[in-house]
């Protein structure tokens, strides 16, 4: 076993010793228990096989993602006019009226940030798949950052639903949100249980050659 | 650490990392240490000096702000003499108007969640600081309110009121009311609340209470 080590910095894991590590109490128990002893959460094996649940979610959070930006993401109605805008129409309105900035956190939480997270976690998963050695501590980190900013997508679905909130009969304007509103909030769930799903032990572990 | 000292030690003297699964022998931590994992760096286990009272202080803070913030004003908006005080509440009913889930999944995410983990949390250590024993069914409620940590997204929705607030600016005259102020005092009572909280300790805790010591 000792040969196999030096890419990973050698010591004892807890599957070498069967030996499981409850993903939410971090109890350390026998690896064949259903549920941890402590705290009763089911035990999440790092296994590969939950890698099909990653792929699953990630797929369907990509295509949701299409339409997410296709269809009008804010309807518009004033003075008789309708005019409906995406979520990068909308940014690029914001940019027109001067308001860069925020023109800014709109297209990183809406674009940047969903893009970068679809890549990263395909990325990831495909790394565990083939055993990767190379940037374990930068593959493990990039896991952490994905699961901490991907949930700052949903600024755009809380804008749209304060803004028909705000802006409704009574006024010259009224918004209603468009039919790219459920598709986007539906990707960035999904997206962010493919990222929850994704073991980062794995990284580790396949790293080592020893994944099942 | 060597293979045959670790096979020997009782399981619940160990500690797995829960970023790489490297073992670790578990040891008493003093007040303010942090003990992290020798492999890839991620945190073991921390302890953090009088973080029950913290949490417990936020807790009730968290469901006063938060009952203020659904219930006020929160924005007000004028339009060629036309005014409109808007309460979360309202905006909520505004948006299930059609029967859409939409406002009912709103109030659940920015008010719902943060309040109902802030109970959780009072639940489970209150009874712990008060009579030094858990309230039971104390594991299945702090693990819940772990599960839904990420969906409890009040402070994504203030980032969401500062752009709506620029983007209303062309249309009406936009000024915040106590409510506002009440979810941004909320948000800053979480980040607080979340940095005073250790899952690793509540959950020892748990476990020496079950077992009666």
């Amino acid at each position: 076993m000792g040969a196999e080590r030096p890419v990973t910095g050698g010591g004892v894991t807890a599957r070498d010793l069967g030996l499981i590590g409850c993903t939410e109490c971090a109890l350390v128990q026998a690896e064949r228990r259903a549920r941890c002893a402590r705290c009763g959460a089911r035990l999440r094996r790092p296994d590969r096989g939950s890698l099909q649940a990653v792929w699953a979610l990630l797929a369907t959070g990509i295509i949701a993602y299409i339409p997410a930006n296709l269809w009008p993401m804010l309807v518009t109605r004033s003075f008789g006019r309708v005019d409906e805008s995406t979520i990068i129409g909308g940014a690029v309105d914001l940019a027109a009226h001067g308001a860069w900035f925020v023109a800014a956190v709109v297209l990183i939480a809406s674009v940047a940030i969903p893009l970068c997270k679809f890549a990263a976690i395909a990325w990831l998963a495909i790394g565990i798949a083939r055993g990767s050695v190379r940037g374990l501590h930068g593959r493990h980190r990039l896991h952490a950052l994905v699961e901490l900013i991907g949930r700052w997508s949903m600024i755009d679905v809380f804008v749209v639903a304060l803004l028909a909130a705000l802006i409704q009969l009574g006024f010259l304007a009224s918004i209603t949100p468009g039919p790219a509103a459920a598709p986007f909030a539906l990707s960035v769930v999904l997206t962010m249980l493919a990222a929850q799903r994704l073991d980062a032990r794995l990284i580790w572990i396949a790293a080592e050659g020893r994944a099942r | 650490m060597s293979l045959s000292d670790l096979a020997r030690a009782r399981p619940e003297t160990l500690i797995a990392c829960l970023g790489c699964d490297l073992l670790h022998r578990r040891r008493a931590l003093r007040p303010g240490e942090v003990a992290r994992c020798a492999r890839c760096g991620a945190v073991l286990e921390t302890r953090k000096p009088g973080s029950v009272d913290r949490v417990i202080a936020a807790a009730l803070a968290m469901v006063a702000l938060v009952a203020l913030a659904v219930s006020g004003p929160f924005l007000t908006l004028r339009e060629m003499g036309l005014e409109r005080t808007v309460s979360l509440l309202d905006a909520a009913a505004a948006l299930g108007g059609g029967g859409s889930p939409l406002g009912l999944l709103l109030l659940l995410v920015i008010a719902g969640l943060p309040v109902a983990r802030a109970l959780a949390h009072l639940y489970v250590l209150a009874p712990w600081r008060l009579r030094g024993r858990m309230a039971p069914g104390a594991a299945a409620a702090f693990r819940w309110s772990s599960s839904m940590r990420p969906w409890a997204m009040a402070e994504i929705f203030m980032i969401g009121v500062a752009v709506s607030m620029v983007k209303i600016a062309g249309i009406a005259a936009i000024t915040p009311g106590p409510a506002f102020w009440a979810l941004g005092g909320a948000v800053a009572v979480l980040a607080f609340e979340n940095a005073a909280l250790c899952r690793e300790t509540v959950w020892r805790l748990i476990g020496e209470s079950r077992d009666g010591r």
